[in-house]
């Protein structure tokens, strides 16, 4: 698998190292126990679309926010996760 | 040394007659030429019964020309080289060569094994699952033993391969696989558009199954600039991207590498387009004793006679389901073997069965109408039609579909975005069509490269709908009547009864007689045999082919070796060495080392005649009496900086740094999100906006890569930067009541009195003659100690200048075990950051701020790591100072049964401490702050020892009022 880093160009899987569901928001330093528990514990496990984290720690170190279709590897978009950082490839 | 007596006068395309080759076959001499294979110069010998099968110890010659052979596996060469399973086919012969049958025993001819076909009732299908059920004893003391001698295959030497192997990324802008007659058509066009081409092809010499008339395209080809092409390489993967895995075979056809070249050579090849020409397997046909030495697909006996001018016997019958046996046919004639029948299942006649033991000596041919006559011969030459090699475009996720028409699997897509197929992958038979849309592939291919999405493929797919209307195949597997053994699968002696008897007990799924029968799960992989296993299960089941369907094809497409995965990364470069800016010094004081992760660390450093544990102790003392010095270069180091650094270091770590003032270091704890403890470290503020951190050694990389994702993507807003400092600056530390002095004569110029650089200081300084350097005033140890940062390449000569400095004062250096005996004699925590604990556990509570949000903080009140009876950290001490435990140990209450239930904990740390003369510990143990003082019991069966009564007592155990530190 190749991911296009915003800032390095393709690059092969092996330079990255994954995270996860990249549509999860931090919880206010407020908010009840269960909002944490879905934070940190509770995933779907799409077939198909799914937007993710990766950083490119062999390159930039980058954090990258990647739509990868889980059934074909497909990528099709890879932007930097840092907001006003959105280069796009 | 035998004659060649097969060998035809004047014929043979690929040899090269004035250079005789000699080698040696179970010991025997025999002569080939140059060009020849293994295979081809046996048979040019006569030699026709070279294995014993897998598991009926039958008889077996060479059934193809191809690499994915499933008869003819050789052991080949001797000594630390020797390889097992070598298919005979793909061996090119050299001088000298080396091969042995295997699977035999005691001799080829007289393999007292074959007793094993007397017992076949008991190797029939799911003779694995039915067998081993029985007592588990039976495993070691019968099956073991007994299988892994009858049912085997070649032996690894035990020696360490003497070759090299090594890896190469290549990128191109189009890929062609398969250099045959489409394959280098298409090689050819798609360059015309100025791409970078590479062509890679299986076998020594392009040009396929007949290389006829290609020689002129050959050239032409290999003229071209753009083209790379890639002999003896086969692409044994089709990852994502278009990343695809091929092996290289740069060395297998000589005796030895040459100088400075690998064996092999493993390609990782990226292509933007691949167009796919890997050809067709030739299937054989199912009928009794199909797998007689002399029995062969007809292609690969065509191919004996025209490339390697040998014939394969003097009698020969044909059984075809086809046309492509028509020009064997008048090879054989022209080659002076007489065709002595031909049976083709068009006209509804088939080969019954085979006569002769260890080689063909007849067949029983039945007619149409059921009759029945014997035909001598010595040769039978066998074509089932073709099976298009899908094997990649399967790998990537379709599922091949059965052309009713063609009586084959085909791609079930002819095209993609990033993919092209061509020649009899996609069901074409003659010359002139492999290469016509080989070169309406090239071009497609080169159109895409120029301007991508604007090529149309109609020519492409119209050729391929046209031919596919020509050829009507005729639908035959495997003959009707016989009783002898009829093998679909010859690699792993899977019959047609075997399949039979799957289906009979209840087995549907292609998938599940596959595992159950083991079929097409030899190393050839059923190239020759699947069909025929999909054939019997539509038969059986009485279902078409098509909803049978094949099984799932994963890479890799051949065997490949495991010293080509490998590559480089074997004996000591198995994984890279980091090396710290003091290890040349360390090695010239004798110092030995360990290995940390990728770190090799100074262990100890042992005097003439010390042994491992003396040393240590002196080192011990030595920090403890006078003063030491330890090179702590290993720990992770980040450099922060920014008007908002504050707030950040706030939100990262547990306990507060907002207050922490310029020129002070403090202990920092960092939680997961889950509330775990993550690593600890230092937190040094050098300038208002500017902060030094330290981590531990081993997370260093975790935790600047969580950094990493807090700032870019949690907090954005913070304005902050930092950086991975950790090769920038060497560390040491040094400690003892006399570090003080030390540190004065190596930095001269700086007030080091305790009231001018107190306990926690931090500063920028220089140290020796202005070497810039930033002290801290930290102690890991429990005494008086600071750590030095100096810019790497100062790392050695601040080394040596505190030796040489510290002579007067006793100074010694120190290596890990020192540092970790002084730090569990102060109760600092290190192994017990082990990913389970967490703050409270760790005693550390008093690090969880509640006047603010941090990473962790929400989770660590959830009920669970809230347990009152949770394992926390605590000390313990033998009753007897002469017992010992060892880290791992675990404790139970006195007299308590053992049993999992009484287990109330574990040591995470265990040493001789020489400062309490005593072993002692630290551990995670049930409720261990209300136990102070209860005696338990340290069990350890793991290690076989008698438990060991211990007293719980704090893990702090030097100095516990902090007053050394601060002195
Ligand atoms: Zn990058």
């Amino acid at each position: 698998m190749r991911i296009p880093c915003p800032l390095c160009g393709d690059r092969p899987l092996e330079e990255f190292i994954y995270r996860g569901d990249a549509t999860l928001t931090r919880p206010a330093a407020d908010a009840p126990m269960g909002a944490w528990v879905d934070y940190v514990y509770l995933r779907d496990n799409p077939k198909g679309p799914h937007r993710e984290h990766w950083r490119h720690a062999q390159g930039c170190g980058g954090w990258l926010v990647v739509d990868r279709n889980t059934v074909t590897h497909e990528i099709t978009q890879a932007i930097q996760a840092r907001p006003g950082g959105e280069v796009q490839r | 040394m035998t004659r060649q007596t097969h060998r035809l006068n004047g014929a043979g395309s690929r040899l090269d007659r004035s250079k005789p080759i000699s080698f040696t076959f179970d010991g025997k001499r025999y002569s080939g030429y140059e060009g020849d294979t293994l295979a081809s110069a046996l048979l040019a010998n006569g030699v026709r019964l070279v294995a014993r099968s897998f598991k009926y110890h039958r008889p077996r010659g060479i059934f193809t020309c191809d690499p994915h052979e499933p008869s003819a596996l050789v052991q080949l060469r001797s000594g630390a080289r020797q390889e097992p399973n070598i298919p005979a086919t793909m061996v090119e012969l050299y001088d000298g060569l080396e091969a042995t049958s295997q699977n035999r025993w005691p001799s080829l001819r007289y393999d007292l094994l074959s007793v094993n076909q007397l017992f076949s009732p008991f190797f029939a299908a799911g003779f694995y699952y039915k067998t081993f059920k029985w007592p588990a004893k039976f495993w070691t003391n019968l099956y073991e033993p007994v299988i892994r001698r009858a049912a085997g295959m070649g032996r690894l030497s035990g020696g360490i391969d003497p070759d090299t192997y090594e890896k190469i990324h290549h990128h191109c802008d189009i890929l062609v696989i398969g250099g045959g007659g489409a394959g280098i058509s298409a090689a050819r066009a798609a360059a015309q558009s100025g791409a970078r081409v590479t062509l890679v092809e299986e076998h020594a010499r392009l040009g396929g199954f007949d290389s006829t008339g290609l020689e002129q395209d050959i050239a032409e080809l290999e003229a071209l600039e753009n083209v790379r092409i890639l002999p003896r390489t086969m692409v044994f993967g089709w990852y994502d991207n278009n990343t695809f895995g091929a092996v290289e075979q740069v060395s297998d056809h000589l005796p030895v590498p040459a100088a400075h070249q690998p064996r092999q050579r493993m390609w990782k090849i990226v292509a933007p387009q691949v167009i796919l020409a890997t050809g067709a397997h030739e299937r054989s046909l199912v009928f009794g004793n199909n797998d007689r030495p002399g029995v062969m697909l007809a292609s690969a006996a065509e191919r004996y006679l025209r490339d390697y001018g040998v014939r394969t016997g003097s009698r020969a019958v044909i059984f075809t389901t086809n046309d492509s046996t028509t020009g064997l046919v008048k090879a054989l004639g022209a080659a002076g073997v007489t065709v002595a029948a031909v049976a083709d299942a068009r006209n509804g006649d088939e080969i019954e069965t085979v006569h002769g033991r260890t080689t063909v000596t007849g067949v029983t041919l039945r007619q149409k109408d059921g009759s029945r006559r014997t035909v001598d011969c010595d040769t039978v030459c066998v074509s089932g039609g073709w099976n298009p090699a899908v094997q990649l475009l399967a790998q990537r996720g379709q599922k091949p579909h059965w052309s009713e028409n063609l009586q084959a699997f085909l791609p079930q897509e002819m095209a993609g975005a990033d993919f092209l197929c061509t020649g009899s992958l996609v069901g074409l038979e003659a010359h002139e069509d492999c290469q016509t849309h080989g070169r309406i592939a090239g071009e497609a291919a080169g159109k895409r490269f120029a301007a991508p999405d604007s090529a149309s493929l109609a020519d492409y797919h119209n050729y391929l709908e046209a031919s596919e209307q020509r050829a009507a195949k005729f639908a035959y597997f495997e003959s009707s009547t016989g009783k002898s053994k009829k093998f679909i699968d010859l690699q792993h002696d899977v019959t047609a009864g075997d399949v039979s008897l799957a289906t009979r007990e209840g087995y549907r799924s292609v998938e599940h007689v596959k595992r159950y029968t083991t079929l097409g799960m030899a190393t050839d992989q059923g190239k020759t045999s699947n069909i025929h296993g999909i054939a019997a299960m539509s038969k059986a089941l009485d279902k078409p082919m098509s909803q049978v369907g094949t099984t799932g094809f994963r890479p890799p497409y051949r065997p490949v070796s495991l010293g080509a995965l490998a590559g480089r990364s074997r004996g000591k470069h198995w994984r890279p060495i980091l090396r710290t800016p003091l290890h040349g010094w360390v090695e010239d004081k004798g110092g030995v080392f360990i290995e940390s992760g990728l770190w090799h660390r100074s262990q100890y450093f042992p005097k003439p005649g010390e042994t491992m544990s003396q040393a240590i102790s002196r080192e011990v003392q030595a920090v403890r009496s006078a003063v030491g010095f330890c090179d702590v270069s290993t720990l992770g180091k980040i450099d922060l900086q920014g008007p908002d650094a504050a707030a950040f270091l706030d939100r990262v770590y547990s306990n507060g740094f907002a207050k922490l003032p310029v020129g002070k270091s403090r202990y920092g704890l960092m939680l997961r999100e889950d509330g775990i403890v993550m690593d600890d470290g230092t937190v040094s503020r050098l300038a208002e906006d500017h902060y030094f951190i330290t981590t531990t050694s081993a997370e260093s990389d975790s935790v600047i890569s969580h950094l990493e994702y807090c700032h870019q993507v949690l907090w954005p807003e913070l304005d902050v930067v930092f950086a991975d400092a950790g090769e920038d600056w060497a560390g040491i530390a040094l400690a003892g009541p006399r570090a003080r002095d030390v540190l004065a004569r190596i930095a001269p110029e700086m007030d080091v009195s305790n009231a001018a650089l107190p306990f926690l200081a931090a500063r920028e300084c220089t140290v020796l003659d202005g070497v810039p350097a930033r002290l801290f005033r930290i102690s890991f140890s429990g005494e008086l100690a600071y750590e030095i940062y100096v810019p790497s390449p100062y790392g050695r000569p601040l080394a040596e200048a505190l030796e040489r400095e510290g002579a007067e004062f006793g100074i010694t250096p120190y290596g890990v075990e020192a540092l970790d005996v002084l730090r569990i004699e102060k109760g600092h925590v290190s192994s017990e950051l082990n990913k389970f604990t967490t703050a409270a556990d760790l005693g550390l509570g008093m690090l969880m701020s509640a006047k603010k949000d941090f990473i962790g903080r929400a989770l660590s009140s959830r009920p669970g790591l809230t347990d009152p009876d949770r394992e926390v950290v605590v000390g313990l001490k033998p009753l007897d100072p002469s017992h010992s435990f060892r880290q791992g140990a675990h404790i139970t209450a006195s007299g308590a049964p053992l049993a999992p239930e009484n287990d109330d904990g574990y040591i995470t740390s265990a040493a001789w401490s020489p400062t309490m003369e005593s072993c002692i510990a630290i551990a995670l143990v049930r409720r261990g702050r209300e136990r102070l003082g209860e005696v338990v019991e340290i069990i350890d069966p793991l290690h076989g020892e008698d438990p060991v009564p211990a007293t719980i007592v704090s893990h702090h155990f030097y100095d516990p009022e902090n007053t050394r530190v601060r002195s």
